[in-house]
């Protein structure tokens, strides 16, 4: 039959098209892992005495320009290739499904520490590090908690020996934002547009509600989630309902989503406030961002693997007590006034001392 | 009974569940219910359940009017609307929490949520009924996106970002018909490839040309401001920017290209039989790449929707599924370019919907957001009445 004479030529095709597929697909990090692999040997055969180590990033969704928390987790790793001179690679995960592989990946080709970046690639972690005894493992975001409040039903997996979890307090930043949206809204009413309800988001959510209240304990306060992290459209939909109903401070904890929260601030000519990193080139309606000390800890847990006072079976927290010169909010706009500014450093002196303590949680 | 007949019987009585009439008389009853929960006994104070029982009135009627319950299923429609429309009246004559559900804004945001899908499901449509299955209309969403962007950045004008959302939507389509009509590959396996193809390459284009983000003001496609339209209440909201008048006239340009011009009927004829379009003369690969290209040039236009249209800005991955979705709207409107729309507006509603519910009515969010995607499914399987596709869909054609 004519069809079976053009197998071969198929299977050319075939093998043509995914070859293909795996350039265009990883065809950036390519580079960077034979770079990785190429030093890595030299290192470990001739130079013992010299104190670099390698790194394995994985990363989370949304890919590594997400403005966020990837890019901020691996500037931290590159400072540290930097000033520390360690090596390695990042290893993207363009899904989910990528999780588990790519942590194989890293464990596979022989790195000291592997650092996972996010909440949801925890139970991946896991399940690696427990396999992968000799290696370190540093999960960004990640709690691990004892016994017997973790693993089976609990919120937390267990610790594990060679696992230290990457901890922020996010509740603070939040904190400092609810008090600039309580400051400078005029409706009376503000509002959250959230990701997927897991804790490192609801964190947020609880101190800038908890801020609002203190501030003016009679402005109403929204909150939805758009149950994803890269639908820009979905979250700008939320934000959009939300300004329907009064609201004229948007708040996003929605990572890449969320860049459509504050566009449909700026398109109703209302306030926004950033996630993560300093959002302000989303328009003049990002008055301020709430910061997550990402590069901070992660440079500073390579850091801790290059002196070898890494502990794992543990988690790091990255607050203000532990670092108060940590920058919470990114520099206001001018829409701030002077008396907001003030009782924002006023209750950022009183975290430091302790006297207030945002909750993590909410109703 | 011998167990034979049992299962014979319940086999009966499943069939008769699925059968259009008894879906379209479900929707009835459904569009009665919306009303009547507003009513005693229930005089139900939430607008959950009134819109929960319309939504299904709509669906059914969907479903079962292109299978042949027409009378049946427009009455389910009609009661589905009014029944819900009438809920919500009585109600907001007490409540003033349920004017902030139903509002001018739900109905513009289901059009927002269905324009990407509705573009994409008539390129699907396209493709199909030339006999192609098109799976990759995800993929070819997302070059959409991207291109869309980066032609609008970089000749500053958003015409060129739809030129350039085009042209690389149809190359992406290009590669599918080629594997999947020349090559004779497995086309759902073909699609599949392409959507992961266009992940990879906007992935990369997108973090090696934009490396901080796109921090330049992006060039939209403009809200076409006809003053005396945007005065009339819900009619403005409805009919905002140049993308909505786009999507209609594709609609209708889709419908009048496959049914009332030979050109549709060449189409429609390869997608049937394509050895009896060969015989008469008609060139059955031609057509296919012709229409598999359109298909792609049109779920382009989707994708640059999202990004140019609507949001203003590309993040990997965000067209998020709708490319399947539209798949599932083309099968739910039977491979019809006005019943599939109809079905991307059910969807597009599923969504919209979803925002104020779960401010409003509580409800969990996680529960709330699987709604479109629980109708994608009923869709799929094809529950409601049986879809019966373009015959040669999916089967390479071998010239004789």
């Amino acid at each position: 039959m004519n069809a079976t004479r053009k197998l071969p030529w198929l299977l050319v095709l075939l093998v043509t098209l995914v070859l293909a597929l795996v350039a265009a697909g990883c065809g950036g990090d390519d580079d960077d892992g034979e770079a990785g692999e190429d030093t890595a040997p030299a290192d470990t055969s001739e130079a013992p005495a010299e104190p670099a180590i390698s790194v394995g990033m994985v990363s989370d969704t949304g890919g590594l320009d997400d403005r966020g928390f990837n890019e901020f987790s691996i500037a931290g790793f590159e400072r540290a290739q930097e000033e520390l001179g360690v090596d390695g690679r990042v290893y993207v995960s363009e899904s989910g499904d990528d999780y588990l592989p790519n942590l194989t990946a890293a464990v596979d080709d022989g790195h000291d520490l592997v650092i996972a970046i996010g909440f949801l690639i925890q139970p991946s972690v896991v399940e690696v590090a427990t396999e992968a005894t000799d290696v370190n493992f540093a999960g960004v975001d990640q709690f691990y908690g004892e016994e017997p409040d973790c693993g089976g039903e609990n919120q937390s997996p267990c610790t594990v020996p060679n696992v230290v979890g990457l901890q922020f307090p996010s509740e603070e930043a939040g904190y400092l934002a609810g008090i600039v949206a309580a400051g400078v809204t005029k409706t009376g009413t503000v509002s959250t547009v959230g990701g997927i309800k897991i804790p490192p988001v609801d964190n947020w959510i609880a101190g800038f509600r908890q801020g609002v209240k203190d501030t003016n304990p009679d402005i109403k306060l929204l909150n939805a989630y758009s149950q994803d992290f890269v639908d820009a459209a979905k979250c700008k939909e939320i934000a959009l309902d939300q300004i329907s109903q009064g609201s004229d401070v948007v708040f996003q904890v929605a990572g890449q989503c969320g860049l459509g929260a504050l566009d449909a601030a700026g398109e109703k000519g209302v306030y926004a406030i950033g996630v993560d990193a300093d959002q302000s080139f989303a328009g003049p309606q990002v008055i301020t961002s709430a910061l997550k000390p990402l590069e901070l800890a992660v440079f500073e847990t390579i850091r801790s693997a290059v002196d070898g006072t890494f502990q794992g079976g543990t988690n790091r927290f990255f607050g203000i007590e532990e670092y108060p010169d940590a920058e919470l909010l990114a520099p206001f706009t001018d829409a701030v006034p002077a008396d907001v500014q003030a009782a924002v450093e006023e209750a950022t002196q009183a975290m430091i001392n302790g006297e207030i303590d945002p909750p993590a949680t909410f109703d | 009974m011998s167990t034979q007949s049992r299962t014979a019987l319940l086999g009966n009585g499943v069939r008769r569940l699925t059968e259009p009439r008894t879906i379209a008389i479900l929707g009835i009853a459904c569009g009665i219910l919306a009303f009547w929960l507003a009513l005693p006994p229930w005089t139900v104070r939430s607008v959950g359940g009134p819109l929960a029982a319309g939504f299904v009135a709509l669906a059914c009627g969907i479903a079962v009017v292109p299978r042949g319950e027409r009378k049946l299923g427009w009455w389910a429609i009609a009661l589905g609307v009014a029944g819900t429309l009438g809920a919500i009246w009585l109600q907001t004559k007490e409540a003033e929490t349920l004017d902030s559900i139903l509002t001018a804004g739900v109905l513009a945001s289901t059009l927002r949520f269905a324009t990407p899908l509705a573009f994409a499901a008539m390129g699907g449509i396209f493709s199909e009924r030339s006999g192609i299955v098109n799976i990759g209309l995800e993929g070819m969403m997302l070059m959409g996106a991207f291109f869309g962007v980066w032609g609008a950045v970089w000749s500053g004008t958003w015409v060129v970002g739809l030129l350039m959302a085009m042209l690389f939507g149809g190359l992406l389509a290009l590669i599918h018909a080629f594997f999947s009509i020349h090559l004779r590959a497995d086309q759902i396996v073909s699609g599949f490839a392409v959507n992961f193809l266009a992940l990879g390459v906007t992935g990369f284009l997108y973090s090696s040309i934009y490396p901080g983000g796109i921090e330049t003001e992006v060039s939209r496609v403009p809200n076409v401001q006809l003053d005396f339209l945007y005065d009339i209440p819900l009619v403005g909201d409805l009919l905002g920017g140049v993308f909505g008048w786009i999507m209609f006239a594709v609609v209708i340009l889709s419908y009048v290209i496959l049914f009332k011009t030979p050109i549709g009927l060449r189409i429609r004829s390869v997608g049937e039989h394509p050895k009896a379009a060969d015989t008469v003369g008609i060139s059955v690969y031609g057509v296919r790449y012709g229409a598999v290209v359109t298909s792609g040039v049109l779920a382009a236009l989707g994708g640059a929707f999202l990004s140019i249209g609507f949001v203003g800005t590309f993040t990997e991955n965000m067209t998020s599924g709708r490319g399947y979705i539209a798949l599932a709207a083309v099968i739910f409107g039977k491979w019809l370019p006005g019943w599939a729309f109809a079905a991307t507006l059910l969807f597009g509603f599923g969504f919209a919907l979803a925002i104020p519910l779960q401010r409003e009515a509580g409800i969990s969010e996680n529960l709330i957001s699987t709604l479109p995607y629980v109708l994608t499914l009923v869709a799929l399987v094809g529950l409601i009445g049986r879809s019966i596709p373009p015959a040669a869909v999916g089967r390479p054609y071998v010239k004789g």
